[in-house]
C-alpha cells in the first residue's frame, strides 16, 4: 500500500504512479537473455551475442490462464487496463502472472517469437552522457529510424527485429544472428584460403543482396549505408542486410532541401555513388545500385574497387569534395564523357570536379574483370550498375531479370553455400572481463565497474580485415 | 510494410473496435463526463498543433504527434499521467519519424512557451524528462511508428497523385498499348505453330487432326476472355487513378481541412485512412452541394491545376476500353466499393466533432488573421450549426461554459482526484462502484459534481 510520504511526492509529479508502473512492467535484457559475449562496437553503441533464456513460465504449468499475447495484440490494451478494481500498485501475487518473473508476458504486438536456445545478436546503443551521469537527450535520428524500419519491413533478406527493450537510459536492439558477413567472406577468401569466391556463391550472394534491396526500394525505402560488413549472411546461407540507420522512407514529406536536409553525408566513402561526391541534393534509389557495383566488384576482387582517402572537414561548415574518391572512380572507369551522363553539369561540384583534374584517362575495367572472370553476362551486368548517369543505372528489378543470374544453374538454391566446399569461420566472439562469459559488461549496472575505454574494444571490422576499417561517415 | 497498408502494423495492430475504446476510457471517465473528455482531447490537439507550429513542423508531424498521443492514452488514461509531457514527447518523436528532427531543447522551450499561454504550470521543462518520456512512449506504442495519413489516400482518390508513383515506368496506356502488341505477336507465333503442326499432322492422322484445330479455337477464346480480364485486372491493380475520375479543387481544398481537423477525433483509431479520406470528399461533397444550388459539384477556376481532367480521364477510359468516368459525385463515390456502413460512421464521427468543437471553442473567439484559418471556421460554423439543433441540447442539458480554461483546470482536478484516491484505495473503489452505475450520459449527477464540479456547486 502506499505510504503517505510516496503519495506526497506523487502530488509533485503526476507521472510518479505512470513510471512506476511501467517500471515494473519492463521486461529486462537479462531476465530475458543470457550474454555470451561481444561481437562489436561502432559510433552506436555496441553489439552482444546472446541467447534467449528459458521463460520461467514454460518451466512450470504451461498453459496458465495468463492472456496471451496474440490475444493482447487483439485487444490492443493490456491486460490491466481491462476494467478491474485493482488496477496497478501493490499487486502482490507474484506467480507467473507477474510480469517481473514472466518476460513472455511482456511480448508486444509485432514481436517475433523464439524459443529456448535461440540466438540473437542484440545491439546496444550507447546512452547520452553528461559527464559521468547517464541522461535522456533523446533517441538519435538513427535510432529512431533504426526501430521504425525493423519494427515495420520483414522480409527473407532483411536482418529481422525480434524486440526492442528500453532499458537503463538504453536501447537493446534484438536482431536473429547471423554467422557470417560479406567482409568475412570476402577476408576469409583474400587472407586465408587466398582463392576466389566460387562463382556460384558469389552470384547467389549478390541475387540474395538485389532481392533485400528491391525490396527496400519497393517500399519506398533507401538504404544509403550498403557495405560489405552491413550485409550479413546466416549460417543456413541466407542473406540478411542490417543497419537501417541511415535508411529513410521517401515518400514521406521531404525536409527543408530534400533528401540533403537531413543527412548531408550518407554512404561510407568508398561505395558512395558519383552523383553523391559531386553533390547532388536530390538522388535517388540509384545511389544503393552503385553501392551494390561496388559490393559486386570487392566480392570478384578481394578487395574494394574504389578505396579513396576520405576528405575531412577541417573546421569549416562546408563539406569538401572528396577529390581522391573522384578521382580513384575514373582510374577504373575513365573520366566521365559528355555523352554518359548529360546532366552532370548541373551537379552543383561539377566545376569543382573540372578543376580538380585531369583525370586518368584509361578505362581499365574490361581488363580489370577480365583478370578475374570470363562470364561476358557479368560484365555486363557490372558496367551496368556503374553507369554514370544515374537515371541510366540498372533498377534493382532490372537487375533481378539480368541473365547474368542465370549462369551456371542460376540462384534457386536456398543456401548461398550450396555446393561449396568452403567453410567459413564463425563470428569472432569475445568475453570481455578477463571471460567471465556471464556477462560481459551489460547492463553496466550490473557488470563489474571497468573503464568504458577498455582495450577490449577494438573495433571488430578491424579485427577482421586487419586492415583499417571504411572510414564511418559523419552522422549529422 | 511502408507501402502497404494492409501489412502494415497500422492495420494489425492499432485499428480498434469502439468498445475497445470505450474500455480504455473507463478511468478517465470516471473523474469527467464523455463530452468534457472529448473537449479535452480537443483541446490536447490544439496544444500539439501549436507547439508543431512553433517547431516549424508541417501538417504531416503534427498529424502524427496527434495519433501517437491517441494511441498513447489507448493504454493509459490522462488522470493518472501528465498529459502535458506525453504531449510534447508525442511532437518530438513525431518530427524525427516524419524526418523533420527538431532538438530536444527547442521542444522544451517551445512548449514551455505555449503551455505559458495557457496558464498551464503542470509541465516540467527539463530535457531529461521529456527524454524519459519519449522512452515510455516508445514502448506503449510498441515501438511501430510508421502512420498511414488519409492524405495520401485523399490525393490518390481524387487522382492529384498516383498511387504508384516511381514503381511503374511507363503511364497505363502505355503500358496497355505494348502489351497488346507483344499479346499479337505471341498469337500469331501460336497460330502460326499450330498450322505447321497441323499440316504435319493432317497428312498422316486426318480425323484426330481436325478434333485438335476444333479444341484449339474453344481454348483460344476461353483464353481470350481470361486475358481481357486479367489485363483490366491489371490495369487497375496498378493503383493509379488516372482516368478514374474528377474531383473538384474547392472539393478538395475542403477535404483536406476536414481531414486536419479529424484529429481532434477518434477516427483515426476506428478507421483505415481510405475510409477516413472518402468520408472527408463525402462531407465536403455535401458541405458544397449545400453552397451551391448547381449540382453536387461545383467547378472553379482553380481546377487547372489538377493533374487530370475530366476529358483527359474520359479519353485514357476511352483508350483503354474501360467505362467512362463516374459523372456524379455519388457515382465516383460509390466507385469505391466500400461498406456503406462503416462510411457513414466515419462521416458520423466526423460531423460529431462540429458542433461539440464550437461549443468548447467558440469560432467567435478564435482569430481569423489568415485565410485558411477564415475557411475552417466557416466550415465549423457550417457544420457545427447544422448538427447543434438536434443533438447539443441532449448531452449538455443547461448551457454551461466549458472552454480552455476549464479543461486546463479539469485536467489538474483529475489528476489530484487519481492522486487522492489512489492514496485511499478502499474509498476509491467505493466510490468508483457509485460513479459507474451512473449512467454515462447524465453528467449532472451529484457524484460528479463532488469531484470535478465544485466550481458549479459553489456557485
Amino acid at each position: 500500500m502506499v505510504a503517505t510520504g510516496a503519495t506526497a511526492a506523487a502530488m509533485l509529479d503526476p507521472m510518479h504512479y505512470y513510471r512506476a508502473k511501467r517500471d515494473r512492467e519492463r521486461r529486462t535484457v537479462l531476465k530475458t537473455y543470457k550474454i555470451l559475449g561481444f561481437i562489436s562496437s561502432g559510433t552506436y553503441g555496441r553489439v552482444y551475442k546472446a541467447v534467449l533464456l528459458p521463460s520461467p513460465a514454460s518451466k512450470g504449468n504451461t498453459n496458465k490462464s495468463t492472456l496471451p499475447s496474440s490475444a493482447r495484440a487483439a485487444l490492443s490494451i493490456p491486460k490491466d487496463k481491462l476494467p478491474s478494481p485493482t488496477t496497478s500498485i501493490s499487486s502482490s501475487n507474484a506467480t507467473i502472472s507477474d510480469p517481473l518473473n514472466n518476460p513472455e508476458l511482456c511480448m508486444r504486438p509485432g514481436d517475433l517469437p523464439a524459443k529456448e536456445g535461440d540466438v540473437f545478436a542484440i545491439k546496444k546503443f550507447k546512452p547520452d552522457k553528461e559527464g559521468d551521469v547517464l541522461t535522456y537527450a533523446g533517441i538519435s535520428q538513427s535510432g529512431a529510424r533504426e526501430i521504425m524500419l525493423n519494427r515495420e519491413l520483414h522480409h527473407r533478406n532483411l536482418v529481422a527485429l525480434r524486440e526492442v527493450i528500453l532499458e537503463d537510459k538504453a536501447i537493446y536492439m534484438v536482431f536473429e544472428y547471423a554467422e557470417h558477413d560479406f567482409l568475412q567472406i570476402i577476408h576469409h577468401h583474400s587472407q586465408t584460403t587466398r582463392t576466389p569466391i566460387p562463382s556460384p556463391t558469389l552470384r547467389r550472394l549478390l541475387h540474395q543482396l538485389l532481392c533485400g534491396v528491391h525490396f527496400l526500394h519497393s517500399n519506398f525505402c533507401l538504404h544509403r549505408d550498403l557495405k560489405p560488413a552491413n550485409i550479413l549472411v546466416n549460417s543456413s546461407g541466407v542473406v540478411k542486410i542490417g543497419d537501417l540507420g541511415l535508411a529513410r522512407l521517401w515518400h514521406k514529406p521531404l525536409a527543408q532541401g530534400g533528401l540533403f536536409g537531413g543527412d548531408k553525408v550518407v554512404v561510407t566513402i568508398w561505395y558512395r555513388a558519383p552523383e553523391l561526391i559531386l553533390g547532388a541534393k536530390h538522388y535517388t534509389a540509384a545511389v544503393d545500385i552503385w553501392a551494390i557495383g561496388c559490393i559486386y566488384a570487392e566480392l570478384l576482387a578481394l578487395r574494394p574497387i574504389f578505396k579513396g582517402d576520405e576528405a575531412k572537414m577541417d573546421g569549416k561548415k562546408q563539406l569538401p569534395f572528396q577529390r581522391d574518391q573522384m578521382g580513384k572512380i575514373c582510374e577504373v572507369l575513365g573520366p566521365v564523357k559528355a555523352d554518359q551522363w548529360p546532366g552532370i553539369v548541373h551537379m552543383p561540384e561539377y566545376k569543382t570536379y573540372l578543376s580538380s583534374g585531369p583525370y586518368p584517362n584509361p578505362n581499365p575495367l574490361p581488363s580489370w574483370y577480365q583478370h578475374r572472370s570470363t562470364s561476358s553476362q557479368g560484365y555486363d551486368l557490372l558496367t551496368r550498375l556503374f553507369e554514370w548517369d544515374p537515371a541510366r543505372r540498372l533498377t534493382a528489378r532490372e537487375a533481378l531479370a539480368h541473365p547474368w543470374f542465370q549462369e551456371e544453374g542460376g540462384v534457386a538454391a536456398k543456401s548461398v553455400f550450396e555446393g561449396s566446399s568452403v567453410t567459413y569461420p564463425t563470428r569472432r566472439v569475445t568475453h570481455e572481463d578477463n571471460g567471465d562469459a556471464k556477462m560481459g559488461s551489460l547492463p553496466p549496472s550490473m557488470a563489474h565497474p571497468r573503464l568504458p575505454s577498455s582495450s577490449n574494444f577494438r573495433p571488430a571490422s578491424a579485427t577482421l580485415t586487419g586492415q583499417p576499417p571504411p572510414r564511418k561517415k559523419a552522422r549529422m | 510494410m511502408s507501402s502497404s497498408f494492409w501489412s502494415s502494423s497500422h492495420c494489425l495492430h492499432w485499428l480498434i473496435t469502439r468498445p475497445a475504446l470505450l474500455i480504455s476510457r473507463h478511468l478517465d471517465l470516471q473523474y469527467c463526463t464523455p463530452k468534457q473528455l472529448y473537449c479535452l482531447h480537443i483541446f490536447f490537439t490544439q496544444l500539439i498543433q501549436k507547439l508543431g507550429k512553433r517547431l516549424l513542423l508541417r501538417q504531416i508531424p503534427i498529424a502524427t504527434a496527434c495519433t501517437f498521443f491517441k494511441r498513447f492514452y489507448l493504454k493509459n488514461s490522462i488522470c493518472e499521467t501528465n498529459p502535458y509531457l506525453v504531449l510534447a514527447a508525442c511532437v518530438f518523436v513525431a518530427a524525427k519519424v516524419e524526418e523533420t528532427p527538431v532538438h530536444i531543447k527547442s521542444v522544451v522551450s517551445e512548449a514551455k512557451v505555449v503551455f505559458n499561454e495557457y496558464n498551464i504550470k503542470l509541465f516540467p521543462a527539463e530535457t531529461n524528462k521529456l527524454g524519459e518520456m519519449e522512452f515510455y512512449l516508445l514502448e506503449d506504442l510498441d515501438f511501430h511508428l510508421v502512420i498511414f495519413h488519409p492524405y495520401r489516400a485523399l490525393l490518390h482518390i481524387t487522382g492529384r497523385e498516383p498511387a504508384d508513383s516511381g514503381k511503374f515506368p511507363l503511364s497505363r496506356t502505355e503500358e496497355d498499348q505494348r502489351f497488346k502488341k507483344k499479346e499479337l505477336e505471341t498469337r500469331k507465333k501460336k497460330d502460326e505453330e499450330i498450322r505447321k503442326s497441323n499440316l504435319n499432322t493432317v497428312g498422316n492422322k486426318p480425323s484426330p487432326g481436325v478434333g485438335l484445330v476444333n479444341g484449339n479455337k474453344d481454348v483460344n477464346e476461353d483464353d481470350e476472355n481470361q486475358l481481357e480480364a486479367k489485363r483490366i485486372r491489371r490495369l487497375m491493380g496498378r493503383g493509379s487513378t488516372e482516368g478514374i475520375g474528377e474531383v473538384d479543387e474547392g472539393v478538395l481544398q475542403i477535404s483536406w481541412f476536414i481531414l486536419n481537423d479529424t484529429y481532434r477525433t477518434d477516427v483515426h483509431l476506428l478507421y483505415p485512412p481510405y475510409i477516413i479520406a472518402i468520408s472527408a470528399i463525402y462531407v465536403a461533397f455535401c458541405l458544397t452541394s449545400m453552397n451551391s444550388s448547381s449540382a453536387s459539384r461545383t467547378r472553379t477556376s482553380s481546377s487547372s491545376s489538377q493533374l487530370n481532367s475530366v476529358q483527359s480521364s474520359t479519353t485514357i477510359n476511352e483508350q483503354l476500353g474501360l467505362d467512362p468516368p463516374p459523372n456524379s459525385a455519388s457515382n465516383f463515390l460509390a466507385g469505391f466499393q466500400v461498406n456503406l456502413n462503416i462510411l457513414f460512421a466515419c462521416v458520423q464521427d466526423i460531423i460529431r466533432l462540429y458542433s461539440i468543437w464550437e461549443s468548447f471553442e467558440p469560432t467567435s473567439m478564435r482569430n481569423t488573421n489568415n485565410p485558411q484559418n477564415q475557411q475552417q471556421n466557416h466550415l465549423k460554423s457550417v457544420l457545427g450549426g447544422a448538427s447543434m439543433t438536434g443533438t447539443e441540447d441532449g448531452i449538455d442539458g443547461k448551457k454551461e461554459k466549458f472552454g480552455f480554461e476549464e479543461a486546463e483546470v479539469l485536467v489538474r482536478k483529475m489528476i489530484e482526484s487519481r492522486l487522492v484516491d489512489m492514496g485511499h484505495p478502499n474509498n476509491a473503489g467505493a466510490n468508483q462502484t457509485a460513479k459507474r452505475s451512473l449512467p454515462t450520459g447524465a453528467s449532472d449527477g451529484i457524484d460528479q459534481s463532488s469531484v470535478i464540479g465544485k466550481k458549479r456547486v459553489r456557485k
